[in-house]
């Protein structure tokens, strides 16, 4: 009895040793998806991310955020650092309407191929980072109207 | 008798809490931080949540540590990594930031991958997905190390070649 308390003491302390003050999740979405095809022009892109605290019991500080394409095509994100309540999501969108291929790729190059986060959302807080990601696939406009082979990239 | 029950409970207490939120099993070939004399710090990347993933092989391309334009590693120390393989935790880079710094930033970058379920494999098409994220040295230097947390069974997605790495991750200290 004596070593089993001793036991869950031992655990209780190691997990409270693990536990952090601010915990965060995050989904990124372009149209509802984490993936998203492009197969028709003009597209307008609906670019969301939802930031949510998941700490069981403490409210997080969000001390950054980052997001180059949402922030290029005018995202508002709240002013830092903000301060989500037990379970409470933060909405952040923005969108676009691509006309072709070449920008739909220019965007997309932006989200994958740039410098720093750019196709990624990251929280910034005092446990460290989160990030949640996004990928568009832009489809050929004579491919996508059905009159060449398709090429993805 | 008692004595040494607590001593146990405390030895006990001693790992599982050194090892915070992420009680990895160190592994990459590479000593640890804490063993290497060199009072430096260490980047791990380790996989959570596999979902139905059974192996998830992926092949680091490039790895950079920096500071204020300073390269502290410029070299993975582990070359591939299997992000199914719970609990492991990869080493990366070991690393010695300058005095007075704040922040580090790490650049971690994948070549190919193939993942496994327990019915069919996959190619990963983990094109420009550089994951690029700062730490705050402070933080770093509590445990002497990083781990990046990434999500398997968020961060493999399907598309109709194959799946494609879109990195969800998270870094805790």
């Amino acid at each position: 009895m004596k070593k089993s308390t001793i036991a869950a003491a031992a655990a209780a302390i190691a997990l409270s040793g693990a536990a952090s003050a601010h915990e965060f999740a995050c989904e990124k979405t372009v149209d509802g998806a984490v993936v998203r095809v492009v197969e028709h022009y003009p597209a307008t892109l609906q670019f969301k991310v939802v930031l949510t605290n998941t700490h069981p019991d403490d409210k997080s500080t969000a001390l950054a955020v980052r997001d180059e394409v949402m922030t290029a095509l005018g995202a508002s994100f709240t002013p830092v650092p903000f301060t989500l309540e037990v379970g409470q999501s933060a909405e952040f969108s923005a969108s676009i309407t691509v006309q072709d291929q070449a920008g739909c790729l220019r965007l997309s190059e932006a989200a994958a191929c740039g410098t720093g986060a750019a196709g990624a959302f990251q929280v910034v807080f005092d446990g460290g980072v989160a990030q949640c990601a996004a990928r568009l696939v832009c489809l050929r406009d004579d491919a996508a109207r059905g009159g060449g082979k398709e090429e993805r990239r | 008798m008692k004595r040494a029950t607590i001593r146990a409970a405390l030895v006990l207490v001693f790992f599982v809490a050194g090892c915070g939120r992420h009680a990895a099993t160190i592994d990459g070939g590479g000593t640890p931080v804490q063993d290497s004399g060199t009072g430096g710090f260490s980047l791990r990347l380790t996989g959570v949540d596999k979902g139905n993933f059974v192996s998830a092989r992926m092949r680091i391309q490039s790895l950079q540590v920096t500071s204020g334009g300073t390269v502290l590693a410029n070299a993975p120390h582990t070359p591939e990594v299997d992000l199914a393989e719970m609990g492991q935790a990869y080493l990366l880079a070991s690393f010695q930031p300058p005095a007075g710094v704040d922040d580090v930033e790490f650049a971690v970058s994948f070549e190919k991958g193939m993942v496994a379920t327990e019915t069919a494999s996959f190619s990963v098409d983990s094109r420009c997905q550089t994951l690029h994220l700062a730490g705050k040295v402070s933080k770093i230097a509590e445990r002497k190390h990083a781990v990046i947390q990434l999500d398997v069974a968020r961060s493999f997605v399907p598309s109709s070649a194959g799946l494609m790495l879109v990195p969800h991750f998270q870094l805790v200290y």
